[in-house]
C-alpha cells in the first residue's frame, strides 16, 4: 500500500514501478498482441502543406531540419507539415498525486501502468507510421529535473515538442515517462491545468488521437469543460486506471482513509460501507464516462492488476469506434 | 513467591492476554492513503457501536483485573507500622525472642491500649510475621527463673501457638540470664545470621553488662516500652499475733512523686473482707516501707477464720500488686545455721560469714543461730532449711533425726572442712552424705567451667579457689543418686545433691570459714545460699516463696491447686507435670491452696521486691540498628492480590455463565 511519512502526494517519492519494470520491454510486449489490424498512416501522401517552423531539438529528424533557416540566420529550424487526414497520436498522462497509488495486490503504480499503455500505444503508433505526442496534466515532476520546473510545462515547450515520428519519438516518449513521478494535486494549479489543456488541443490537429491517462478520481469538473475543445474533431479515448483496492474497495475492518490530493480523512468500516462505495464509484465513473461519450469519445477502464495488453486492445478498439 | 501467587499469575495472563488483544482492536486504525477517499462514506455509528461497553460487570471486573494486576506488579507496596526483619541479602535468620514476663510488663503502656507485656506479645507475632521458611526462630522467657519457651526451631506455627500461651506474671526480672540463654540456643545453628531480639523494658537488677556470643546480634525494637514507671506494691505482710508488718516497694518514679507530694501519699490498710481493720499512710524510705500495725482485739475475734488482706490505696500502674495475703509470721521460712564461732571467727568482727550473706540477701528468711545440730527431733520440725558448717560427724541419732525430717521436706546443707574428716568413731554423714570424707591439701586450683548452671555468672571468678584443703569423698559402694552439681577441675566433686524424700541434702567440699579458703567471700557463695534457700522453699509447707519458684509436690496420687484472690475470687492455677514429679510453678502471686494426696495446704507466692530496684541494662550499642529491621515494615501483599484475582477470574466465569443462560445480548444497531 503506499503510505507516505507526511501528507500523501507532498512528498515527492519515486514512482513505484513494481512488476512493470522495464518499460520498454514491458510496453514492447503489449504492443506485440494489438499489431494486428493497425492501419498505415496515409500521412506521406499527396496535400502535404508546409505548417511553419519550429527550433531545433534533440532526436528530430534530420531530413526535416530547414537548411535555408540555418545558413541565414545560423539558426537549428525544423519545418513542420500539415495534412487533413493526420493521425497523430498525443498522449496526455496524468501525473497528480493520486496516479501514484499502488495497491497491496497490484503490479506497480497507477502512473507506472498508464506509462506502459502509453508507450504500448506509442509503439503501435510509430509502426503504424503515425506521429506521437506526449503531453502532461498535472505538476508531476521528472526525476532528474530541478523542483521547480514541472513535467508539464517541460513537455509542452521544450522537451517533446510535436508529436514525432519512428523511433527517436518512441525512445523519447519512453524516456520521458521512465523519468517522470506523480506528485501535487490538479486541484491546486487549476489555471497551469487549463493552460496544459489548451495546448494541448492546439497541438493536437484535427483528426488526431488524443488518449488522456488518469484515474478521474480526483479531476476537477473544469477538466470537464475543456473535454470538449479535446473532442472536436478528435477522437477522445479517456482510460480510467484504477488500483485492485480502488476497483473492489479491498479493505477490511476499520480504516482510517487519507486522501492523496486534498485533505479528505475518512474513518469507516470498509465492510459495511463496501457497496456505497462501489456504487459512488460506478456513479463517478458514469458522470465521466457520459461526459466523454458526449462529444464523441469513448470511455476505457484499466485496472492494473490485468495485463496491459488487455485494456489497450480495449484502447485501440475504442479508436477504431471512434472514428467510425 | 509460592505457588499461589505463580498460578495466579497465570491465570492472570490468561484473563489480561485477550484483554489486551481486545484493547488493541480497539485502538484507532492506523491512517492509509487512499486516492479514492472522496468516494467512501463515512460510519460514525459503527465505531461507537464498537467502542461502547455492552456488558458493565464484565467490564467492571475487567477493569479490576487491570488494578489487581497492577497492584500485583507494584508489590510490596503497602507499608505499615509493624515489627519486622531485615535481611541481608534474604539470607535465613535465627532469631531468639527474649520476651519479658516480668511483674513491670504488666504495667499499662501510656497512649495506647494494653499492657507492656500484651505489646511485647504482638512485636513478637509481628516479628514472626515476617519470618520466613528456612528461619528459625526460639523464645526465652526472661521473668525470673529464665525458661526456655520454645526452642530454637523452623517450625514458625509452634512458636506462633507457644507465643499464643504467653501470660503476663508477678515474676521479677533476669534480663541478663535472658538473654545469654537465647544467645546459646541461637550461637549452635547454622544460619548466619543470628540475632536475639529483647522485647521488654530492658530493666534489671544491678549487674554486669549484657553478653552474648560473638556471632549473636541484639536488638531491642520496641523502645516504647521502657521507661519508669509510678508502681507501688505490697510485697509481702506478715503477722504475729495482733501485730500485722508489711513491707511495701515502690518504683523509683513513684517514690520520687511521695516525696515531692507528700500529701499524696497513699495508704494502707488491713482489710478482713470489705472490713478495714488497721491502716495508715505510706511513709516511704528510699524505694522501699516496712509499717506495723496493730489489730484490734475485738476485730481478731471477729474474724478469727478470716483471711486478712494488707491493700494499697490509691492508684498507680500495676493494680493486681497492691494488696497481698497477711500471713503468719511462723510461717515465714526458718533457717537454722550451726557454726562453730572458734571456727568461723570474722577478723574485722561481727556475726559468722554466712549469716551476714543471708542478711544482705534479703532472703525473707529468718535466721537461727545454732551452735550445735539441735538433738531433738522437735527443734528440727519448725525449720525448713538447717546449714552445717564443718562439723565432726553426725551421731547416729542425730543422723536418723536428719534423714528423717529431710524425708519430709527439710533441705540440709552441709559444708565440710578438716573437722568433718576427723569424725569420731560412729558418727558420720550417711545417709545424708553417703561417703567417707578425708581432708587432703587440693591438687589443683579453681573449680571446672563445665557445670556453671549452680553458680551462673558469679562461676567466673572461681577459677583462681584455693583453699588450703578440700574434703576428698570416698563415696559408698551401691550409691548411685548423689549427684554432682559443681566439680572442682580435677573432677572431683565440690558440690554434690542427694534427695531423700521430699527433701535434698547438698554437701560442699569446703568450709565456709574465710580461714579456709576465700569462697565465703565470693559472689558464689550468694548464688549458693540462694539455691537452697529456694529448695527450702519449694519444700516449705506453709512457707511463703518467690512467684516463679517450684514447688516440688510429690504427690502420690492427685494434686490440684487454686488461687485463692481477695474477695475470694477462685482462680485456677495450672499444674505442671515433669518426669521426676508433680511441681507447681505459680506465676502470680497470692494464696495458693494446694490439695496433696488429701491433704489442704496453704502457701502463698510473693512478688519479688527487687523487681522494684531494677535499672536500665546497659545493651550493646547495635542493639538500635535499623539495619536489623524495624516498626515500618513493606508488607508484601502478593499472595492476596493474587488471591484476589482469582476471585475476579471465578466471577467473570460466572458472569459470562449467567449471560450465556440468560440468551445472547442484544446488539442494537445504531447506523
Amino acid at each position: 500500500m503506499a503510505t507516505t511519512d507526511g501528507r500523501p502526494g507532498q512528498k515527492l517519492l519515486p514512482l513505484d514501478w513494481g512488476a512493470l519494470a522495464p518499460l520498454r520491454i514491458r510496453a514492447a510486449a503489449a504492443a506485440e498482441g494489438v499489431y494486428a489490424g493497425a492501419h498505415r498512416s496515409s500521412r506521406r501522401g499527396a496535400g502535404i502543406e508546409f505548417g511553419g517552423q519550429r527550433p531545433y531539438v534533440p532526436g528530430d529528424d534530420l531530413r526535416f531540419l530547414d537548411r535555408r533557416s540555418l545558413m541565414r540566420h545560423d539558426r537549428l529550424m525544423i519545418r513542420e507539415f500539415e495534412t487533413d487526414t493526420e493521425r497523430a497520436l498525443w498522449l496526455a498522462v496524468d501525473t497528480s498525486a493520486s496516479m501514484g497509488f499502488r495497491g497491496g495486490n497490484a503490479p506497480g503504480a497507477k502512473l507506472a501502468y498508464a506509462a506502459v499503455l502509453g508507450a504500448a500505444l506509442c509503439k503501435v503508433a510509430i509502426s503504424g507510421q503515425d506521429p506521437v505526442g506526449l503531453a502532461w496534466l498535472g505538476r508531476g515532476r521528472s526525476a532528474g529535473s530541478s523542483a521547480e520546473s514541472s513535467l508539464g510545462r517541460e513537455s509542452l515547450h521544450a522537451a517533446l515538442g510535436p508529436a514525432g515520428f519512428g523511433g527517436a519519438t518512441f525512445d523519447r516518449v519512453v524516456f520521458a515517462l521512465e523519468r517522470v513521478t506523480a506528485h501535487g494535486a490538479l486541484e491546486d494549479d487549476l489555471d497551469a491545468l487549463d493552460r496544459q489543456l489548451t495546448v494541448l488541443a492546439r497541438r493536437a490537429r484535427r483528426g488526431s488521437v488524443v488518449v488522456l491517462f488518469s484515474d478521474f478520481l480526483d479531476v476537477p469538473a473544469a477538466v470537464l469543460r475543456r473535454m470538449a475543445l479535446l473532442g472536436s474533431e478528435r477522437v477522445l479515448v479517456a482510460v480510467q486506471v484504477l488500483d485492485p483496492v480502488e476497483a473492489d474497495f479491498g479493505f477490511a475492518g476499520q480504516v482510517r482513509l487519507r486522501s492523496m490530493e486534498g485533505d479528505a480523512v475518512v474513518t469507516t468500516d470498509a465492510d459495511r460501507v463496501r457497496a456505497e462505495y462501489l456504487a459512488r464509484l460506478d456513479a463517478h465513473t458514469n458522470e465521466w464516462r457520459g461526459a466523454v461519450e458526449e462529444i464523441g469519445g469513448r470511455f476505457v477502464r484499466a485496472r492494473t492488476d490485468e495485463a496491459p495488453v488487455e485494456p489497450l486492445r480495449r484502447i485501440v478498439q475504442a479508436v477504431r469506434e471512434a472514428r467510425r | 513467591m509460592n505457588f499461589r501467587v505463580w498460578g495466579a499469575l497465570a491465570v492472570a495472563a490468561f484473563v489480561i492476554a485477550p484483554l489486551i488483544a481486545h484493547l488493541m482492536r480497539r485502538r484507532p486504525p492506523e491512517e492509509q492513503a487512499f486516492a479514492a477517499t472522496r468516494l467512501v462514506p463515512e460510519s460514525p455509528a459503527i465505531a461507537n457501536r464498537r467502542t461502547a461497553i455492552n456488558d458493565r460487570a464484565l467490564f467492571a471486573l475487567r477493569a479490576l483485573a487491570v488494578l489487581a494486576l497492577a497492584v500485583l506488579g507494584a508489590t510490596p507496596l503497602f507499608r505499615c507500622q509493624r515489627l519486622s526483619l531485615a535481611r541481608k541479602s534474604g539470607a535465613s535468620v535465627a532469631l531468639a525472642i527474649v520476651l519479658d514476663d516480668s511483674l513491670s510488663m504488666r504495667a499499662q503502656l501510656p497512649g495506647k491500649k494494653g499492657t507492656r507485656f500484651a505489646h511485647a506479645v504482638d512485636g513478637a507475632m509481628e516479628l514472626l510475621g515476617s519470618m520466613q521458611q528456612g528461619d528459625a526462630v526460639a523464645v526465652v522467657l526472661a521473668g525470673k527463673p529464665v525458661r526456655i519457651a520454645i526452642a530454637a526451631t523452623t517450625n514458625l506455627d509452634a512458636a506462633r501457638a507457644t507465643l499464643e500461651k504467653a501470660q503476663p506474671s508477678d515474676r521479677g526480672t533476669d534480663l541478663n540470664g535472658a538473654v545469654r540463654v537465647a544467645s546459646e540456643l541461637v550461637s549452635g545453628l547454622e544460619h548466619v545470621d543470628k540475632r536475639v531480639v529483647v522485647l521488654g523494658d530492658l530493666e534489671d537488677e544491678p549487674g554486669p553488662r549484657v553478653t552474648l556470643s560473638p556471632d549473636v546480634k541484639l536488638w531491642a525494637p520496641l523502645r516504647e516500652l521502657t521507661g519508669s514507671i509510678d508502681d507501688c506494691a505490697v510485697v509481702h505482710a506478715d503477722r504475729s499475733g495482733s501485730r500485722v508488718t508489711v513491707r511495701v516497694a515502690c518504683t523509683r518514679g513513684a517514690a520520687a512523686a511521695a516525696a515531692t507530694n507528700p500529701s499524696a501519699a497513699r495508704n494502707l490498710g488491713i482489710f478482713a473482707g470489705s472490713e478495714r481493720l488497721a491502716g495508715g499512710p505510706l511513709q516511704l524510705d528510699d524505694t522501699a516501707a516496712e509499717l506495723a500495725f496493730t489489730l484490734p482485739e475485738s476485730a481478731l475475734e471477729k474474724h478469727a477464720t478470716t483471711q486478712l488482706y494488707a491493700v494499697l490505696g490509691g492508684v498507680d500502674a500495676i493494680p493486681s500488686d497492691d494488696s497481698a495475703p497477711v500471713v503468719s509470721q511462723s510461717s515465714r521460712l526458718r533457717a537454722a545455721v550451726v557454726v562453730d564461732p572458734a571456727n568461723d571467727r570474722v577478723p574485722t568482727g561481727g556475726a559468722p560469714l554466712i549469716e551476714q550473706a543471708f542478711r544482705s540477701l534479703d532472703l525473707d528468711v529468718q535466721l537461727v543461730p545454732m551452735a550445735s545440730v539441735p538433738s531433738q527431733s522437735e527443734e528440727l520440725t519448725p525449720l525448713a532449711l538447717l546449714i552445717v558448717d564443718d562439723v565432726e560427724g553426725f551421731t547416729p541419732a542425730e543422723r536418723r533425726d536428719l534423714g528423717a525430717w529431710v524425708e519430709r521436706g527439710g533441705v540440709l546443707f552441709l559444708a565440710l572442712g578438716r573437722h568433718a574428716a576427723a569424725a569420731p568413731l560412729g558418727s558420720g554423714f550417711s545417709p545424708l552424705l553417703p561417703a567417707i570424707v578425708r581432708w587432703r591439701v587440693s591438687p589443683v586450683k579453681g573449680l571446672s567451667r563445665r557445670d556453671d548452671a549452680l553458680f551462673g555468672d558469679a562461676n567466673d571468678g572461681l577459677d583462681d579457689l584455693a583453699p588450703s584443703g578440700r574434703a576428698l569423698l570416698e563415696v559408698d559402694s551401691g550409691v548411685t543418686d548423689l549427684e554432682t552439681l559443681v566439680r572442682w577441675a580435677d573432677d572431683a566433686p565440690f558440690v554434690v545433691l542427694r534427695r531423700i524424700g521430699r527433701g535434698v541434702a547438698l554437701s560442699m567440699t569446703i568450709p565456709l570459714s574465710s580461714q579456709e579458703s576465700d569462697f565465703g567471700l565470693r559472689p558464689a557463695l550468694f548464688s549458693l545460699l540462694e539455691r537452697v534457700v529456694h529448695e527450702a522453699q519449694a519444700r516449705a509447707g506453709t512457707g511463703r516463696t518467690l512467684v516463679g519458684a517450684t514447688w516440688p509436690l510429690a504427690p502420690l496420687g492427685s494434686a490440684t491447686a487454686r488461687r485463692l484472690g481477695r474477695d475470694k475470687d477462685i482462680e485456677s492455677v495450672s499444674i505442671d507435670v515433669v518426669a521426676e514429679g508433680r511441681e507447681l510453678v505459680p506465676s502470680l502471686a497470692g494464696l495458693h491452696e494446694l490439695v496433696v494426696d488429701g491433704v489442704t495446704t496453704t502457701r502463698v507466692a510473693a512478688i519479688d521486691e527487687r523487681e522494684f530496684r531494677a535499672v536500665p541494662v546497659e545493651l550493646p550499642t547495635e542493639a538500635g540498628e535499623s539495619a536489623l529491621g524495624g516498626t515500618t515494615a513493606q508488607v508484601d501483599v502478593s499472595p492476596h492480590v493474587a488471591l484476589f484475582l482469582l476471585a475476579i477470574l471465578a466471577a467473570e466465569l460466572l458472569v459470562r455463565a449467567a449471560g450465556r443462560w440468560r440468551g445472547p445480548p442484544v446488539v442494537r444497531d445504531e447506523a
